[in-house]
């Protein structure tokens, strides 16, 4: 069986974070998801692109992409941030939050891009 | 009392940071933040909050917030920070002592 597969990529400044939140939503809902599950989904994929956006006029691209699997949902969100303005903020690290919420959140750093990964089981 | 509508992030945090700050610039000591109507807040809009509560007791302040059920009260569950904050579930608590 094939995943369904979405992708989005927008412009690293944080007025689009929004559209983050909507697209990574509408998909958690799609793949059936109660609505707790996709505020957690939506928060997660949030800070995520947070972490990769700079100030208006910045030139990166953050990439979030899903798959639809048989046994699973998975939210991989690619840009350019290393997370190093967590340190500056004084609320929770952006890290930790995903973590908390998708304990299974993998981080991978590789040729300038970091790569934020987590999944959901299907059918509870 | 300040009513936050909508959605708090990175983007919109810097618009409360600067409400609350000139809130307390102006000699507010008692401020109750109501979250009721809010949608979204990540960890920016706690950066915000607690950065509000830091500077609210250097002035022997007190910040409350109003915050009932739902996305938001669960992001300051899960960051243990409804145990830093004090949370009412209605206005009326809040704002009453």
């Amino acid at each position: 069986m094939t995943a369904d597969s979405f992708f989005l990529e927008i412009p690293a400044v944080a007025v689009y974070l929004g559209t983050a939140r909507s697209f990574s939503s509408q998909i958690a809902r799609h793949a059936g998801f109660d609505e707790p599950t996709v505020e957690d989904v939506k928060l997660a994929v949030s800070e995520a692109c947070a972490g990769s956006v700079g100030p208006l006029g910045s030139n990166g691209r953050v990439v979030v992409r899903s798959s639809l699997e048989p046994r699973l949902v998975a939210f991989e969100v690619e840009g350019t941030g290393d997370f190093a303005a967590d340190g500056s903020q004084e609320g929770p690290a952006r890290i930790d939050l995903i973590r908390t919420l998708f304990p299974d959140t993998s981080f991978a750093r590789h040729e300038g891009l970091t790569t934020v990964r987590f999944t959901l089981p299907l059918g509870g | 009392m300040l009513d936050i509508v909508g959605e708090v992030d990175l983007y919109t945090a810097p618009a409360l940071r600067d409400r609350i700050a000139s809130l307390i610039d102006g000699g507010v000591r008692r401020l109750v933040v109501n979250l009721e109507e809010v949608g979204f807040l990540d960890s920016s809009g706690l950066g915000v909050l607690i950065g509000a509560l830091r500077r609210l007791k250097e002035h022997d302040g007190v910040l409350r917030l109003v915050c009932n059920e739902g996305s938001t009260l669960k992001v300051l569950t899960v960051t243990g920070l409804d145990k830093v904050f004090q949370i009412h579930t209605d206005l009326g608590s809040a704002t009453a002592s």
